[in-house]
């Protein structure tokens, strides 16, 4: 019987070659097929290239070393992005502690400085990069939790059953925080809508 | 839930328009170079989960301060004195007269002994000077130095009693008082060589001989 050549292969059967053979390039094929999928959903979780970068690298990283803890039972977007998304949370937890402490050493001790914001100005968003930019800096307003499902559905356009698996919840409760966290997504872009 | 689709569609719409965002183009080689650059981790034995350094600190830190405590609380309890290092104790409630001990009747004879057996081994082992004073007569009186107990002429009037075969007196209110028990001496007990052994034995075969003939004597003067 002919083998299948390995760019045909599904994602569920390249893990399995690489976990038996140790098949370097059924590994590269999955890199291949998930950087830039990844690289758009943690972008959108963190707003920072650079970081976003590394995030996924450590996926892919995660993935070659703990091949032999996937099992054939999920599939294995779902398992990728698990790990990405475990990853892409510590790394937004770790930079939010940073922004924080370097807000506070501006001025006298527990004092907080609010940030005046004029994105969201129907005058200042004319051209579609500006308004990308402000529907990006809108997602990193709302709550993480609903930004994570909000990115999975609306922007990666996964199923409500995938999100489900990844996020380890019911799909109802899938649903409902993807319905929040749009409608705190509507309220901040109030003004983009009105014109 | 496509009346939530449509009630947000401006949303959803304005998220799917969105740039999509790509890896850098030396992505897969840097992905590579850290792959081979950072080690595998080992995994873990037993050993090493059960004793790694941070689960033994706070175990090694809880041995340390029961330690602790039990030294704390024990220096409470009573002290244990080093025997060697203990004055003797006075015995204030005994020896209290001053009068020459005298000896008598068949009953007192256990007495006679250990006060004879005491003068004996005063004199072999006690030292000549302080406390004791050693008197220049040819009986032994031994003296304490506070002057509370004093033993006189015990020898001298033992062996009085062994010639003259008279019989010793005791009054019993002063061998009340002034009697000194085994149990009560709170001296160091010295143990017996074979010779003086000997001799005891043969002072005891003395003494029964005296008073075997003292109660021949008095049954003839019946």
């Amino acid at each position: 019987m002919i083998e299948k050549p390995l760019n045909d292969k599904t994602d569920e059967e390249l893990i399995q070659e690489f976990q038996s053979d140790n098949n370097i390039k059924a590994f590269e094929i999955l890199v291949a097929r998930y950087k830039n999928p990844l690289m758009n959903y943690v972008f959108r979780f963190l707003g920072n290239y650079e970081s976003c970068a590394d995030v996924v690298q450590e996926t892919m990283i995660k993935v070659y070393r703990y091949k032999d803890s996937y099992s054939a039972v999920a599939k294995f977007s779902t398992w990728i992005y698990t790990i990405a998304g475990n990853l892409a949370r510590t790394e937004y937890q770790r930079q939010r502690r940073r922004n924080l402490f370097s807000i506070n050493n501006y001025g006298e001790e527990h004092e907080n400085f609010d940030i005046p914001d004029n994105s969201y100005r129907p005058d200042v968003a004319t051209d579609s990069g500006i308004k990308s930019k402000i529907i990006q800096e809108a997602l990193l307003k709302i709550s993480a939790a609903y930004r994570e499902v909000v990115i999975l559905r609306d922007i990666q356009e996964l199923s409500y059953e995938e999100i489900a698996e990844i996020k380890k919840i019911s799909v109802g409760t899938v649903k409902s925080k993807i319905n929040r966290g749009r409608a705190q997504l509507q309220k901040l872009l109030k003004g983009i809508y009105k014109e | 839930m496509e009346n939530d689709d449509l009630k947000y569609k401006e949303v959803i719409n304005s998220l799917s328009d969105l740039r999509k965002i790509e890896a850098p183009n030396n992505f897969e080689a840097d992905l590579m170079r850290k792959i081979n650059n950072t080690p595998a981790k080992r995994q873990k034995s037993l050993f090493d989960l059960i004793f790694s350094p941070v689960k033994l600190i706070p175990s090694a830190a809880l041995i340390a301060t029961a330690v602790i405590l039990i030294f704390v609380v024990n220096n409470h309890s009573t002290e244990i004195e080093d025997p060697f290092s203990i004055e003797p104790r006075m015995r204030e409630d005994l020896l209290l007269s001053k009068a020459p001990v005298t000896l008598s009747s068949e009953s007192n004879v256990d007495l006679k002994k250990d006060l004879e057996d005491k003068s004996t081994t005063d004199k072999k082992f006690l030292p000549e000077s302080k406390p004791f004073e050693k008197t220049n007569t040819s009986s032994t009186s031994i003296k304490i130095d506070d002057s509370k107990l004093v033993i006189g002429k015990i020898e001298e009037e033992y062996s009085a009693a062994k010639n003259e075969s008279a019989t010793l007196t005791i009054p019993t209110e002063d061998l009340k008082s002034s009697s000194i028990s085994k149990s009560n001496l709170n001296f160091k007990q010295i143990k017996l060589t074979d010779s003086s052994r000997m001799e005891v034995a043969k002072l005891k075969e003395n003494a029964n001989k005296y008073f075997k003939i003292e109660k021949k004597a008095e049954r003839k003067t019946d």
